[in-house]
Order: C-alpha cells, then sequence, then structure tokens
C-alpha cells in the first residue's frame, strides 16, 4: 500500500490527524483556486471553508479513479461556480426589485461580490476589476477554463483533469476565451471614450 | 488601422495585469476555523435517537406488521364466537326480562 493510498484509507476511516494533513496540505492551494473565482478575501475563504467540509463529508465516497489533489480542485471547481451562480441571482432579483420598485436603480456593472483582492496592487484595482466583471459575463466553461488558466496558474493537463475535457478542447475553449474577453474589454473601453 | 492596434495592445496590456497578481496568504486561523466548524456539525448531528439503530427499526417494525396481521387474522376468525356470545347475550336479556318493549301507549 503506498503512502498515498494509506493517507487515504486514514481520511475515510475519519482519522482528525489526517484531515488536519490535509488541511495543511491545500488550505492554501484550495485557497488561491477561490480566491482565482472569487475577488474577495472574506468570500473566498468561505468558499475554501466549504471545500474542506464537503472533502470532509464526501471522502468516503471517493473511489480514487483520480488523484486527490484533481477531486479536492473538482469540488473546489463547483463550490465556487455555485457561490457565484448564488450571488448572481440575488444581484438580479435586487435589480429587479429596483426596477419595478421606487428604490434607484442599481449600478449594472456592479459585481456579484464587493472587489476586494489583496494581491492585486491598488494602481491596476481598476483595470482588474473590469477585467474580472469581463470574465464574469463569459459562458461558464471559458470562465472556468480561463480562471484556473490565467488567474490560478494551473496547467492545460491540470484543467484537462479537473474538468474532465480533452485537451484539445481545453485549447480551444481558452483561445474562445481570450477573444471573448479582448472583445468584452473592447466594447467597454469603446463606450468608456 | 492604428486606434485598432492601440486597442489591442490596450487590451493586451490590461489582461497582463493578472500576470502581475500576487499570491494572497490563507488567514492563519483558517485552519482552526475548519476544524472547530467540523467538530460543531458533528455535535449538532449527533442524533437523539441514535440507540434506535436500523436492525432494532427493522425488527420492530416487523413485531408491529405480525401484531397487525395476528389482530386482523383473529378478528376473522371469531366471527363464529362473536355470533354465540350474541346468542348467550340475548338468552340473558329474556331470563332477566331487559327487553324494552315495542309498544308505546298513547294516553
Amino acid at each position: 500500500m503506498t503512502n498515498q493510498e494509506e493517507f487515504l484509507e486514514k481520511l475515510k476511516s475519519g482519522s482528525q490527524a489526517a484531515f488536519s494533513q490535509l488541511l495543511d496540505d491545500y488550505q492554501q492551494k484550495v485557497f488561491h483556486t477561490c480566491i482565482s473565482f472569487v475577488p474577495n478575501k472574506e468570500d473566498a475563504e468561505d468558499v475554501a471553508q466549504e471545500v474542506f467540509l464537503e472533502v470532509y463529508k464526501s471522502v468516503s465516497k471517493f473511489k480514487g479513479d483520480s488523484k486527490l489533489s484533481t477531486w479536492i480542485y473538482k469540488i473546489c471547481t463547483n463550490k465556487c461556480l455555485e457561490f457565484i451562480r448564488k450571488k448572481n441571482a440575488k444581484k438580479r432579483f435586487a435589480f429587479m426589485q429596483s426596477i419595478t420598485g421606487n428604490q434607484i436603480p442599481m449600478d449594472k456593472t456592479n459585481f456579484y461580490t464587493e472587489f476586494n483582492h489583496p494581491g492585486i496592487l491598488l494602481e491596476n484595482k481598476e483595470k482588474s476589476e473590469t477585467i474580472y466583471f469581463a470574465i464574469n459575463t463569459l459562458p461558464e466553461s471559458q470562465r472556468v477554463v480561463f480562471t484556473l488558466a490565467k488567474l490560478d496558474g494551473k496547467s492545460y493537463q491540470e484543467i484537462v483533469e479537473i474538468t474532465g475535457k480533452s485537451l484539445s478542447s481545453v485549447e480551444s475553449i481558452m483561445f474562445r476565451a481570450k477573444k471573448n474577453l479582448q472583445k468584452k474589454l473592447e466594447d467597454f473601453y469603446k463606450n468608456e471614450q | 488601422m492604428k486606434t485598432t492596434k492601440n486597442k489591442n495592445l490596450g487590451n493586451n496590456n490590461t489582461l497582463n495585469i493578472l500576470d502581475s497578481i500576487q499570491e494572497v496568504q490563507v488567514s492563519p486561523f483558517f485552519k482552526n476555523k475548519v476544524l472547530n466548524t467540523i467538530a460543531q456539525q458533528k455535535e449538532v448531528k449527533e442524533p437523539s435517537f441514535s440507540w434506535f439503530s436500523p436492525q432494532l427499526q427493522l425488527s420492530s417494525l416487523a413485531l408491529i406488521i405480525c401484531v397487525n396481521i395476528g389482530a386482523i387474522y383473529y378478528s376473522f376468525s371469531s366471527t363464529e364466537t362473536s355470533q354465540e356470545q350474541l346468542s348467550e347475550f340475548e338468552t340473558f336479556v329474556q331470563d332477566y326480562n331487559l327487553e324494552s318493549t315495542n309498544s308505546i301507549s298513547i294516553n
């Protein structure tokens, strides 16, 4: 039995020490992925926490078809998308309310979360905010691939494993995502002028 | 032509900003927070009927079904006995003149 399998067995048996070890190994990586999707430190930490709770709950169901890290990143990506979906739905609902009610219509460019990414330099904040907003308008598959590759720094091979898509598919999605993003940014700056 | 080139350059520069994002460290209390939440959830999830194991549940269900079947069987099989009891009751009523009179006298 390899170390990895042994570790997995301990996790499945509910060992606190093994889970503590897992947290030590993955907390930074998972948080990094979360903050790449959700550019707000508090929200990203909340999502990362949900990821670890899900890992703890479902590790017994993990069959070992993929690497443990891939499985964790899959959960992480799904949790981030779920969070964004929920927040976007709330924003849309608030926007509809503002139209139908007497409230002042909210700014449409409002992001689903308060933009608070401590890793972004102050002078780049505005531009980064625009990019994150543009990324949020991309189709989900493009958003996932672009975020994992460009913001989280994952290799195409890792993205293939996480998303379950083929390498050529990931490459073409990435190409389309970049193209769409450039178009969106172009339109944005055109409207701004 | 020149303006399109400039715009593309501007876009590329904008996207290049993403490369300059620095790594953000997770809060030092994150691990404890997660472990505490798990411990809390464990406490909350401790079921109050933990002694009522699935085996016990199954045997209780079997017992209830048996009792019900027994009751139904008994009620159907005891039709004759109940008729005997009825006739005994009628003789008792007649013996002690407890029968109510149907005739109503009109004064």
